[in-house]
């Protein structure tokens, strides 16, 4: 791969990273568990025009709903 | 120039140069960082003397600091970036901030119920004029000493620390009799080295705009009075500068953001309304300012602008701050940084701001 692509691909990984770190942080901030709040995946699908499919998008949100904090794993 | 020990060096030897630069009639000012000596040392230049100091063991460095006018401020004086803490919220380092509020105080009641729908958007800091420089006499000029009780107390509502500007060294008695946790020295008042020198004396917090048509060394210069003077908190904040474009109020230099991070280690905020002067550019230049690295935004926030007795064209409505601290938040994280916490007061707030309008 193209080094630029591959930094690009690792740029993007980080910031996924970070905001799903900063989601999870801003439940725990306001005493919430993070499972409460899912994201509005129908909604979001049907405002979606970006170039992931339909289950991928599902599936990766199922996934961000169920992210907890490191503190809450060792509980 | 800046003499930099090595982590290891002792203190005797610290003090050995100390008195050695103090005996050539320098002065010798120390930084407060804790994980090495630091020394500003401030007098004549003379390159023979500067060999001398290079060539003792402990010294890690020697930073040309160019001029005696801009030390304390340099980058090279503390290790890391500095944090200043306005009351519980700390400014600068890891975590970005939102100030926001009324451009003037208005009103007990109305500071008030402006306060909580700053808290509830989920800003940090309450920001409220009570003595206004205004260009036309004839234009409101803020409430004075009443306008600063009722911020304070719309503040502490809130569990928001309050910052508002001052104007007169004769007015500080006041400022720190109604417990204004950030003095802030507006763009005008840049240059007025007097008022530098009393707010400096106070020791509290100072948020240091950038006069309107002041350069960077200007400015820095401006903050190196308040440093020498004893302030050990200041903020910078860029608001616009004059320039020959009139499309907008002034012209936000987001180019100073990257390089004062490298000549300085003062935390810097931007206040995007001044410098537009238009409320739909706020957002996008609070965009673009978290982008390029600032610590923080400033704005005007009024749930009736065209009501506003100050500065309405640029004041969001609250539903808009709140669309912006989630910008900012989303920014921080992919800047490797995170918007600050809310206390619980604010978050409590926050929590019960089901209807932000």
């Amino acid at each position: 791969m193209n080094p630029s692509v591959h930094n690009q691909f690792r740029r993007l990984d980080r910031a996924l990273l970070a905001l799903l770190d900063e989601r999870v942080a801003l439940a725990r901030e306001h005493d919430l568990d993070p499972s409460s709040v899912e994201p509005s995946i129908d909604d979001l699908l049907r405002r979606h025009a970006g170039a992931s499919d339909a289950s991928s998008v599902r599936a990766f949100f199922e996934v961000v709903a169920r992210a907890k904090s490191r503190e809450e794993e060792r509980t | 120039m800046i003499l930099r020990f090595f982590k290891d060096a002792t203190e005797e030897r610290v003090q050995a140069v100390r008195e050695r630069c103090e005996r050539r009639g320098r002065t010798v000012i120390r930084s407060d960082e804790r994980a090495r000596a630091i020394l500003a040392i401030i007098g004549k230049h003379d390159a023979a003397f500067e060999r001398e100091l290079a060539a003792d063991p402990s010294v890690e460095a020697i930073v040309d600091t160019g001029s005696n006018e801009r030390v304390l401020v340099h980058r090279a004086f503390r290790d890391e970036r500095s944090v200043v803490e306005i009351g519980d919220v700390k400014v600068g380092g890891h975590e970005v901030v939102v100030i926001a509020g009324p451009c003037s105080v208005e009103g007990r009641e109305t500071v008030l119920e402006n306060a909580k729908q700053c808290a509830r958007a989920g800003a940090h800091i309450l920001r409220g004029g009570a003595f206004k420089p205004r260009t036309s006499p004839y234009a409101f000029q803020g409430f004075g000493v009443e306008g600063l009780r009722q911020l304070k107390d719309a503040g502490d509502a809130v569990g928001m620390p309050v910052v508002s500007e001052i104007m007169d060294a004769a007015d500080i008695p006041a400022f720190v009799a109604c417990g204004i946790d950030c003095f802030q020295i507006g763009a005008r008042n840049m240059q007025n080295f007097s008022l530098l020198k009393a707010v400096a004396a106070v020791q509290r917090p100072v948020l240091l705009k950038r006069g309107l048509a002041a350069t960077v060394d200007e400015w820095l210069s401006a903050a190196e009075y308040l440093l020498h003077g004893g302030a050990r908190d200041v903020i910078l904040c860029e608001r616009g500068i004059r320039t020959f474009e009139r499309a907008t109020r002034n012209t936000l230099d987001l180019t100073v953001l990257p390089l004062l991070q490298e000549w300085t280690h003062l935390p810097i905020l931007v206040d995007p309304a001044h410098a537009a002067g238009i409320a739909r550019l706020v957002r996008p230049l609070s965009r673009a300012s978290m982008a390029a690295g600032a610590d923080g935004v400033a704005v005007e926030v009024h749930s009736r602008p065209s009501e506003a007795r100050s500065d309405g064209p640029q004041a969001l409505l609250p539903s808009e701050l709140a669309e912006l601290v989630a910008d900012v938040r989303v920014l921080a994280a992919v800047t490797d940084r995170r918007l600050h916490a809310t206390t619980a007061r604010r978050k409590e707030l926050h929590s019960n701001g089901a209807s932000n309008r």
